[in-house]
């Protein structure tokens, strides 16, 4: 046993967070033992549903309403077993994996906010102890309380405002306008690199400006349609829905304007701008305004903030008083000092960054959103398209994510706990660790070769005696407060050589599980350290030759093959923001 | 190509490098097709981006190395690059899998070999294994593909 040096130079980087963590308990429901959740933060139940079967829900829903999160997972083995028949044909055992409902979406049985996690074991076929031909089972725990998951969920939505609804952005370039439309050629943007945007950014000012001593005429752009009408639950029906735009602007030799949510016909709502007066003024047209304002936001940067709604809607194309459906564009327009739209133009400039426009009431905090929907695969039509119309697959719809609020329309499970925590509670989410354990691809046996590089609140390592190279003690740098942590592995490694033939089994320990190994009553998985546990596939399981699937081995170790072991840990403290 | 936006969430404190997720498909089917055995038939098909950040899959590199594949010297990989490159390598890549019900585990891990699935500063390898079951069809499930048709494996990754 050994420990290398130089272990203090953890570099803090505590600020990564995830959205929910905790670890879960998986019984035997045979023995009467229960599934559970043992701790954790962000986290309403974890219950069993069926043979090897659980189902994970995380309070928050409103930061799930995408359905676009990604949950990490490691097996925790609590008990002393030298070998592994865990995995093996004779005793129940477990490999934490989630899967999805096949069951599309919206369920009742599962929403966006929840997870299937299966518990998995290797069979063998009936009457025989060769794996060969086996099977895998969804199978419950062990015993009580053998096995757990260990679990952190990263959702990448917006949820500064953990009590609103998510919002996004719905304009396309909403901070490259230069790919906006024009809407005659005496009037340009560029981007300045040199003017400082309200978010300290350089770059992404536009720079609005007017053509010299050209004709009289009004000089405006506007953003693509926004896209709102894929979802049948937003449905294609303008009328009554509440828009609010929001758009930064700063004086250049140009101080006025107007910025309208506008159907590139004759419906519209906006405002009116002057930077000098810092004011903004109602102007409507078939469409109502019920809001608008106008604030500093520094360094003479104003945010120019407006809700309104048309007031009718058609299926046709426009006719007088009737906008076009399903259209809606941002049109931002500059004006002379009398405030004039319609001028002759002297080659003055305004300047602008950050338009948004989103369905609702208020203007969240402007979120950048500078590229083009079709980024996004549509698997709901196989194509790319503007959209995330995702039914099976992805749970969720891009634009439902305005009404994922709890308990509605299927986003809630009867029973379940929604209650949002408090914001200062994001701290309980914050990574209190992490590392690399680097295992060498070294022939011997020196379990010192090994190594833990680029870590946070991370001590040393101490290779455990006798474990063939694949159990590791793995010590914090500041004690925990208590342990209840979680903690995440996933494995890099130095992929083998199928050098054998296509229909010959290849190294198939390349493909190693990846476990915390806890011990009996957790007593590797302590305030001071845990214990990883790095088990190979055996490839044995596939030949005919007898011999446990998953096992210890320094296989890829003496074929000089090196691995690493990425984990971070969630919890254990509790103050947090410093190991 | 499929891409992620270069746009960090408004909750961007969190300080996640780059993370997307992915689904799978055969040609096939829209959403899986008829598992073959077959090796020497390209096992997967696409490998269909749906959202992230800061991340694109090299679909085409993807179908390239796994044809190349089938010379029995390498299965093949999938080549994930950063939009923004990082400034080191020390990123630390988390790879997990989403199975399904029927009962396949879908096992993905992250490669590093320095002469064919080099992890750089512009992007890293990920290589997959679904398990059926124990038999022979093993052996053929270690690349990237969806063994059961509708099976909806995909991969959820986060790099920090």
């Amino acid at each position: 046993m050994s420990s290398s040096s130089g272990f203090y130079g953890s570099a803090a980087q505590s600020s990564i967070s995830c959205d929910a963590w905790g670890v879960a308990r998986i019984g035997n429901i045979n023995a009467g033992q229960t599934s559970d959740n043992a701790f954790g933060v962000g986290v309403s139940s974890f219950v069993r549903v069926g043979e090897g079967e659980y189902l994970l829900t995380l309070s928050n829903p409103e930061r799930y309403g995408s359905g676009l999160w990604a949950l990490m997972y490691t097996r925790e083995q609590r008990d002393d077993l030298t070998s592994h028949p865990h995995f093996g044909t004779n005793y129940v055992g477990a490999v934490g994996q989630t899967f999805q409902s096949p069951w599309s979406y919206p369920s009742t049985t599962q929403a966006v906010n929840q997870q299937y996690i299966g518990n998995y074991r290797f069979s063998s076929p009936a009457g025989t102890s060769s794996l060969s031909g086996g099977t895998l089972e969804k199978v419950d725990g062990p015993d009580n309380d053998k096995v757990r998951l260990n679990y952190a969920a990263f959702c990448f939505r917006g949820d500064t405002y953990p009590y609103v609804p998510v919002v996004e952005n719905l304009i396309n370039y909403s901070s490259e306008m230069t790919n906006w439309t024009r809407n005659a050629n005496d009037h340009n943007l560029s981007l300045s690199s040199e003017l400082v945007a309200p978010d300290g950014s350089k770059g992404y000012v536009n720079v609005f400006y007017e053509g010299e001593s050209s004709a009289t005429d009004q000089r405006w752009i506007y953003s693509s349609y926004i896209p709102f009408t894929p979802s049948a639950s937003v449905g294609t029906d303008l009328q009554n829905r509440f828009i609010t735009g929001s758009v930064y602007v700063k004086a250049g030799t140009r101080y006025r304007g107007r910025v309208l949510i506008y159907d590139l016909s004759n419906t519209f709502f906006g405002i009116t701008f002057n930077l000098n007066t810092k004011t903004v003024s109602s102007t409507t047209n078939y469409a109502t305004l019920t809001k608008s304002s106008i604030r500093h936001v520094g360094n003479d940067w104003y945010r120019i903030e407006f809700t309104g709604f048309y007031n009718q809607n058609a299926t046709t194309a426009a006719g007088a008083g009737i906008p076009h459906a399903n259209r809606a564009v941002m049109a931002i327009n500059i004006a002379d000092d009398s405030g004039n739209l319609v001028y002759a133009g002297l080659r003055k400039e305004l300047y602008v960054w950050g338009a948004m426009v989103n369905f609702g009431t208020f203007a969240p905090d402007y979120s950048n959103h500078n590229y083009a929907f079709d980024d996004r695969y549509d698997y709901a039509t196989g194509t790319t398209s503007g959209y995330l119309t995702v039914d099976g697959l992805i749970r969720g719809r891009q634009t439902d994510k305005i009404v994922s609020v709890p308990g509605a329309s299927g986003y809630g499970i009867t029973g379940a706990t929604y209650s949002s925590h408090v914001h200062n509670t994001l701290m309980s989410r914050q990574i209190t660790a992490y590392g690399t354990l680097v295992i060498p691809g070294i022939s011997g046996e020196n379990v010192g070769g090994a190594y833990v590089e680029d870590m946070y609140n991370i001590r040393n390592y101490n290779g455990v005696s006798g474990g063939k190279f694949s159990l590791y003690d793995i010590h914090f740098g500041t004690t925990m407060d208590n342990e209840n942590y979680c903690v995440i592995a996933s494995l890099e490694t130095e992929p083998d050589t199928f050098n054998e033939s296509p229909t010959s089994p290849p190294q198939l320990d390349e493909f190693a599980f990846v476990q915390i190994r806890s011990g009996l009553n957790g007593k590797f998985k302590t305030v001071n350290s845990f214990r990883l546990e790095i088990l190979r596939l055996n490839k044995k399981i596939i030949d005919t030759a007898k011999g446990y699937s998953v096992q210890q081995t320094n296989e890829r170790r003496d074929r000089a093959k090196t691995d690493r072991i990425h984990f971070m840990v969630f919890g254990g403290k509790n103050t947090y923001g410093a190991p | 190509m499929a891409q992620s936006s270069l746009t960090p969430w408004i909750d961007s404190y969190r300080n996640v490098k780059a993370w997307c997720m992915t689904g799978y498909a055969k040609t096939n089917g829209a959403y899986g097709g008829t598992f073959t055995n077959t090796p020497n038939q390209l096992q997967f098909d696409t490998i269909n981006y749906c959202d992230g950040f800061n991340l694109r899959i090299h679909v085409d590199t993807q179908l390239l190395e796994n044809n190349a594949a089938n010379t029995s010297e390498d299965r093949g990989a999938i080549k994930f690059t950063f939009i923004e490159p990082m400034k080191d390598t020390k990123y630390k890549v988390f790879v997990k899998g989403m199975g399904n019900l029927a009962g396949t585990i879908f096992h993905p891990h992250m490669i590093n070999d320095p002469i064919r699935y080099p992890k750089t500063k512009q992007g890293f390898y990920i290589r997959a294994m679904a398990i059926q079951n124990l038999s022979a069809v093993q052996v053929y499930n270690y690349r990237l593909h969806s063994p059961y048709p509708n099976s909806n494996q995909r991969l959820m990754v986060v790099v920090i």
